[in-house]
């Protein structure tokens, strides 16, 4: 989706990533905003984000999105390479404000339709902790089946960790 | 689970069981593995699909008995009968498990369960490993039973993984842990 979507709840939009967005995201990572939810934990440079991010925009199917509001960074979203099979979204909303107002529900929503529509792809699938109620509570209603709990499929926070896997498909 | 019995304290390698032996792979085996993947039934199963060729049979060899990323082995029986080829593919504390009794023969005799008991057994001694996976069509009921006796527990189906025969189709995941291992070494 090289376009920028329709204002979702609280005025946010799903926009194409881009170089002006990495301090911000960057920040939202280190912060620990959203360390209890995703799997990476170290910090992360910006110049290996400029690199990914050019990457990604080499080929069309790798999208890398933010979530805005105004000119803010309030989250991150992107399809990548899937584990299994189609592609595996990942979502991150770093402000709390942003959160349990239907901000997730819409950019999930805004990249299911990307993947089904123009990219074409019959699946879309991703992982969640099982503990993470709020995320796997938004994630059904957006139309994802649990399809396996993967034990100890996870490092984080100094234990292995099962990861709940889910999919949704396009037909 | 019970831990396969070795021939004697000095086996060479670990991956001996009660009916067979796992031995590395060989140029000289180019032939038969190359029979094995074109023609055996165990075809049916196999999450390849196309022909192979002499040529990627030999590089397929080649790689597997050399590259540290993918263990795979010849499954013998304890009488120098070759029957089918089981390996792993490491994904840093995770492998994926992938076997295949090519001599149909052989099948329905215990061999396939104790050469999957075998490798995981090998596996979790020989590497530090968290958990062991394999994926399984759904409707391959023999394969799954195999798994299960092996200590294999299922975790989900995943929808659509694998093409065949004109359509996406479904495959379950198993998997073992560590833990259930050790657990099972101490049991039994």
């Amino acid at each position: 989706m090289a376009r920028i979507s329709k204002a979702g709840p609280l005025g946010v939009r799903i926009v194409p990533r881009t170089e002006r967005h990495l301090p911000e995201i960057q920040h939202g990572f280190d912060s620990g905003a959203v360390s209890a939810t995703t799997v990476y934990h170290l910090p992360r440079s910006l110049s290996v984000a400029s690199a990914t991010l050019a990457q990604s925009k080499r080929r069309r199917d790798r999208p890398l999105y933010s979530i805005v509001a105004g000119r803010r960074v309030v989250g991150v979203c992107s399809l990548r390479a899937p584990l299994f099979a189609g592609v595996e979204l990942t979502i991150a909303i770093f402000d709390p404000a942003y959160r349990g107002a239907g901000v997730g529900a819409f950019a999930v929503r805004t990249l299911c339709d990307t993947a089904f529509g123009e990219l074409r792809i019959g699946r879309v699938e991703l992982g969640v902790y099982p503990d993470n109620l709020a995320a796997i509570k938004c994630y059904e209603r957006c139309g994802f089946a649990r399809e396996a709990l993967l034990r100890r499929f996870v490092y984080h926070d100094g234990a292995w960790r099962d990861l709940l896997w889910m999919a949704k498909t396009s037909a | 689970m019970k831990r396969p019995t070795r021939a004697s304290p000095l086996a060479p390698t670990w991956l001996v069981g009660e009916k067979v032996r796992l031995r590395a792979i060989e140029p000289t085996d180019v032939p038969m593995l190359l029979r094995w993947f074109n023609e055996s039934p165990a075809r049916t199963w196999l999450m390849t699909r196309l022909p192979l060729s002499r040529n990627a049979e030999q590089e397929w060899a080649a790689r597997a008995a050399v590259s540290p990323g993918t263990p795979t082995f010849v499954v013998q029986t304890k009488t120098g009968e070759d029957i089918g080829v089981a390996g792993l593919t490491l994904f840093g504390a995770r492998a994926e498990l992938g076997i295949a009794l090519h001599e149909s023969r052989r099948w329905n005799g215990g061999y396939g369960t104790d050469a999957v008991r075998t490798l995981v057994d090998g596996a979790f001694r020989a590497l530090p490993l968290q958990r062991i996976e394999l994926f399984v069509y759904p409707d391959n009921v023999r394969a799954i039973r195999c798994y299960e006796k092996a200590g294999f527990a299922r975790e989900g189906v995943l929808r659509g993984r694998e093409y065949r025969k004109g359509r996406y189709d479904d495959v379950a995941i198993m998997s073992i842990l560590h833990e259930e291992w050790a657990q099972a070494r101490t049991d039994g």
